[in-house]
């Protein structure tokens, strides 16, 4: 079983994510398996969570400062 | 005509007749201002009124020459040549035009067209001339009256939106005496200086104001320039001739602005279409991530829903279990007490079988002893020595020999054999 890795990006994550997910859905998935892979899962979901909220405040302040410098070209 | 007391006397149809006569010999042109026209109602002819400062001078004029007039009639100053007529009903004269040509303002709009025509047909206008102005003009110089309209117009649609494009003027005078001479020291000079393109403009005005940019040496020198040019004299409706040479042609300052500008202007428009589409696009994909994010949020919580019917099952395996257990242990104990059964039975049987065997043993042991058959009437024979004479070859004649019967012996001599 992959540990979450800090480093995965958003999409490599997510994917990872949704992998779990159809996983945890299986009707025959093994208990202690079904833990770890929700652990990861919750753990995965945090790093996706956090890195998404921080890339939409970031865009959020850049197309803010972009707007205050509307019309001017220097 | 009648001669009476030595006088001649005329009719006035004979004066108004020779007087018309006279008249119509002298053709000339002449020229003045139409101070008003009107059509001869039943008759395809003009009445006009030619006037200057001080007469007036009534006219005819058939259709053509009235159509060939460009412009408002009334008020236009025209050259006309014909003759003086006289309308003998009335011994009334007028002057009959048979041509018209403009005259003042006319007469230079004519000359324009004129002067138009030739260099059109040197090829000065033709598109292969024409120079491109680039997209991003960086050093820009506008020649022109500076502090005018036209220039302050240019400013303000420029390097006032654009402070990108450098914009360097060189003053000149854009009408009446030296502008001439002034546009023709000045653009030279300019167009060794390295700009990215040369606007020249000017605000409208008559056609006597826009002279200088009319004039025929003004045109070459702008058409050989090197520098991309944009020329904008006036207004959208003048036409004049160093548009028609400049390698771009610009309606008014803030048209040849714009021109200058363009690449800029659609820079700017570009970049904030990206910027709204950066926006939507942007807030499409967080709105459609944090959605996602949140339903695998949900499907995770929904885990223990896999597992919820594992107490269930577990229960009822235990249960099963126990249940199998007791059938297990009821099934052995029926089985054992079977066996065990069988066990006693068999046993019986073997203990029968070989108490049976045993008697029987004993029976047949019983018949073959030697007492048994003694019994039966059998005797041993023994020699001296006391063994048993098994042949009748180991029995010597006259030898003793014993015998021995059931219930006793005896001894007796061996008399004969066979």
């Amino acid at each position: 079983m992959t540990k979450v890795q800090k480093t995965a990006n958003f999409t490599q994550a997510l994917a990872r994510l949704e992998e779990i997910v159809e996983k945890l859905e299986s009707p025959d998935l093994d208990l202690e398996e079904g833990l770890k892979l929700l652990e990861e899962g919750v753990a995965l979901h945090k790093l996706c969570k956090n890195k998404l909220t921080a890339a939409n405040t970031k865009i959020s302040d850049i197309l803010k400062d972009g707007n205050t410098k509307d019309g001017e070209v220097n | 005509m009648k001669v009476i007391e030595g006088k001649k006397i005329y009719s006035i149809s004979e004066v108004n007749y020779f007087a018309k006569q006279t008249l119509e010999e002298m053709t000339f042109w002449v020229e003045g201002e139409i101070s008003s026209f009107k059509k001869n109602p039943n008759w395809n002819f003009y009445y006009l009124d030619l006037k200057d400062e001080s007469a007036v001078l009534p006219c005819i004029a058939e259709e053509f020459i009235v159509g060939s007039l460009k412009g408002e009639i009334a008020g236009q100053r025209i050259l006309a040549y014909g003759n003086l007529s006289l309308y003998e009903p009335f011994g009334k004269y007028q002057f009959r035009i048979s041509e018209v040509e403009a005259a003042g303002e006319g007469l230079l709009q004519r000359q324009l067209e004129e002067l138009i025509k030739k260099l059109k047909n040197e090829g000065l206008f033709e598109k292969k001339h024409k120079k491109n102005i680039p997209k991003y003009p960086r050093k820009v110089c506008i020649v022109t009256s500076v502090g005018s309209d036209a220039y302050n117009d240019f400013v303000k649609h420029t390097t006032y939106k654009f402070p990108i494009i450098e914009l360097y003027a060189a003053d000149v005078r854009v009408q009446g005496i030296g502008a001439v001479s002034n546009l023709l020291k000045v653009l030279p000079k300019a167009d060794k200086m390295g700009f990215d393109a040369l606007v020249i403009t000017r605000g409208g005005g008559s056609i006597e104001d826009l002279a200088a940019f009319n004039d025929e040496t003004v045109a070459r020198m702008i058409f050989s320039l090197k520098t991309p040019t944009v020329v904008a004299i006036g207004h959208e409706a003048n036409e004049s001739l160093s548009e028609c040479v400049a390698d771009v042609r610009a309606s008014t300052p803030t048209d040849a602005a714009n021109i200058i500008a363009f690449g800029y202007q659609s820079l700017v428009e570009s970049l904030d279409q990206l910027g709204l589409r950066l926006k939507s696009n942007s807030a499409y994909y967080f709105s459609t991530n944090f959605q996602r994010l949140d339903h695998i949020f949900f499907k995770l919580t929904q885990t223990k829903n896999t597992f919820k019917d594992l107490p269930h099952i577990i229960n009822s395996l235990k249960e099963s279990l126990m249940r199998h257990e007791k059938l297990l242990v009821s099934a052995s104990r029926t089985k054992l007490q079977e066996l065990i059964k069988l066990l006693k039975k068999n046993f019986v049987l073997l203990t029968e079988n070989k108490r049976q065997i045993l008697e029987n043993l004993n029976k047949s042991l019983a018949l073959l002893s030697p007492q048994d058959t003694l019994t039966r009437g059998y005797s041993i024979t023994t020699n001296e020595k006391g063994e048993i004479v098994r042949s009748i070859k180991s029995v010597v004649v006259g030898e003793l020999v014993g015998v021995k019967f059931k219930d006793g012996s005896l001894r007796s001599k061996v008399v004969d054999k066979q």
